[in-house]
């Protein structure tokens, strides 16, 4: 029988306090997830989100809140450590978090380069590395990179080149976790309705464009029996 | 999650140790360290091995020889690779035969495997061969596709025709009675001789060795063509493979 391979699993989404995340956190419960870590900055959307989860969470489901800046490595090696220590594997892992402050190289700052990296290439590549080197066996790993890094874009320096390293990782490991029996998927979601994309285009009208919901849909087939028939080393995902 | 060592499944399961066999200075692939730390795939050759007892319950030890110097950086490797079973490290004697006679003092099991870091694509069923054998001694084997003839000794002629349907290639993995491949060995060290493997010592001392027939894709990685050809049989079906 086809499976979702999600039911009764466990995973990790980043960035889990809106947008995609905050989406697939939902559709993972539909799906009966069995344990969930989200992880995100505090917020009052986190708190929120956090409420509404556990009123659609059933009681065999377990969501983990941890609050926690990813661009801060040690808070990621806390996070490695609170997942290896308790039972079981982290069977997925989706690093969803982004950041971006688009500038053009005039105007942008290092700090703001290296927060961006530290946020989209950095956590993934600690919290992979991290898990790996404690025994965890990954089942899926999908990191949701952007098109934004297939192309780089005037004022879009740093968001564009964190994502065009994030898209080479997950080829990277691709190969080197395939021996482990572990995927490793790649998402470049094109123009998304999120407060990132609102940052990116703040004169956008966000209902014309692309749903977070629509690239859960994706995300979920990719997890999915049928997701093995799909090329997923870079996937665009565009409307 | 993660045991610090692996759970081991006692009940009903019987237990053996695994000799890990690391080679010397990999002179003939090139480089200039140890051949177990020679990377395929960027991948140190001798966690393939360590992987594979990973997932095989019935191994509750692994026996690597390191040579001298370089324990720290296997050590190391292992952790990084988060190896699961409990490893003893052994420094390697001079020669092969001498390795495996200081590893052997170190099995605390009835029987025990030997393999070699060198044949990286052992798989888990290649040993389940060999643990469910029925038998004390077994050693994987491939049969000898080419004409082979003796050398008569002292000149340049040929001295005899061998025929290949009666010669075996001997592979690795092996299994052995402990007790019995240490008496071998102590025979051997009585009687001053030296073996290049333990089949040929264990069947020299008198006891029953048998043969299975092993994988083709086992082979020994001794050259440098040899690691290009290991890469390209793990890497599987290349994309472009998979295209009509």
């Amino acid at each position: 029988m086809s499976s979702n391979n999600i039911a009764e699993k466990t995973a990790l989404i980043t960035g889990g306090s809106k947008g995609i995340g905050a989406a697939l956190a939902r559709s993972f419960l539909n799906d009966g997830i069995g344990t969930l870590y989200l992880a995100a900055r505090p917020s009052p959307a986190y708190l929120a989100l956090q409420e509404a989860l556990e009123q659609a969470r059933s009681d065999d489901q377990q969501i983990i809140y941890v609050s926690s800046d990813l661009a801060d490595t040690t808070e990621v090696t806390k996070l490695v450590d609170q997942i290896a220590n308790a039972s079981g594997e982290l069977d997925i892992l989706i690093n969803n978090a982004g950041f971006t402050a688009p500038q053009t190289i005039f105007e942008a700052s290092f700090e703001e380069l290296r927060r961006t990296m530290e946020v989209n290439l950095y956590a993934p590549f600690l919290l992979i590395q991290g898990l790996l080197q404690k025994g965890n066996k990954f089942q899926h790993i999908i990191n949701v990179a952007s098109t934004a890094g297939m192309r780089g874009r005037a004022g879009w320096s740093t968001y564009s080149s964190s994502k065009a390293a994030l898209i080479a990782l997950s080829q990277a490991l691709r190969e080197e976790l395939l021996p482990l029996g572990t995927r490793v998927s790649c998402i470049s979601p094109g123009r998304c309705a999120t407060d990132l994309r609102k940052v990116l285009a703040p004169d956008e009208d966000p209902t014309t464009i692309m749903q977070p919901e629509d690239v859960v849909r994706v995300i979920t087939m990719l997890l999915s029996d049928l997701g093995h028939y799909i090329d997923s080393e870079n996937m665009v995902v565009r409307l | 999650m993660l045991p610090k060592e692996k759970i081991l499944a006692t009940k009903g399961c019987i237990l053996l140790s695994l000799i890990l066999l690391n080679g010397g200075i990999g002179s003939r692939v090139g480089a200039d360290k140890p051949k177990q730390l020679i990377r395929i795939n960027g991948i140190p050759i001798f966690i393939y091995a360590l992987r594979v007892a990973d997932q095989i319950e019935e191994i509750s030890q692994v026996i690597l020889n390191f040579p001298p110097g370089w324990e720290n950086e296997m050590r190391d490797l292992t952790q990084k690779y988060a190896i699961k079973t409990p490893l003893t490290f052994v420094e390697a004697g001079t020669t092969r035969h001498e390795s495996v006679a200081l590893m052997v003092q170190h099995v605390e099991t009835e029987h025990m495997l030997i393999h070699e870091a060198a044949r990286p694509l052992a798989t888990v069923q290649d040993f389940k061969l060999l643990i469910e054998h029925p038998q004390d001694n077994v050693s994987l084997t491939r049969p000898i596709p080419f004409t082979v003839l003796k050398k008569e000794a002292g000149t340049d002629k040929i001295g005899g025709v061998l025929d290949r349907d009666l010669l075996l290639n001997i592979q690795l993995p092996q299994k052995f009675s402990t007790a019995t491949l240490k008496s071998a060995h102590a025979a051997a060290a009585a009687n001053g001789e030296v073996f290049t493997e333990d089949a040929a010592l264990v069947f020299s001392s008198g006891a029953t060795v048998h043969y299975l027939d092993g994988s083709e894709k086992n082979f020994k990685v001794t050259t440098l063509q040899d690691v290009y050809m290991a890469e390209y049989v793990m890497g599987g079906i290349k994309e472009h493979m998979k295209d009509e």
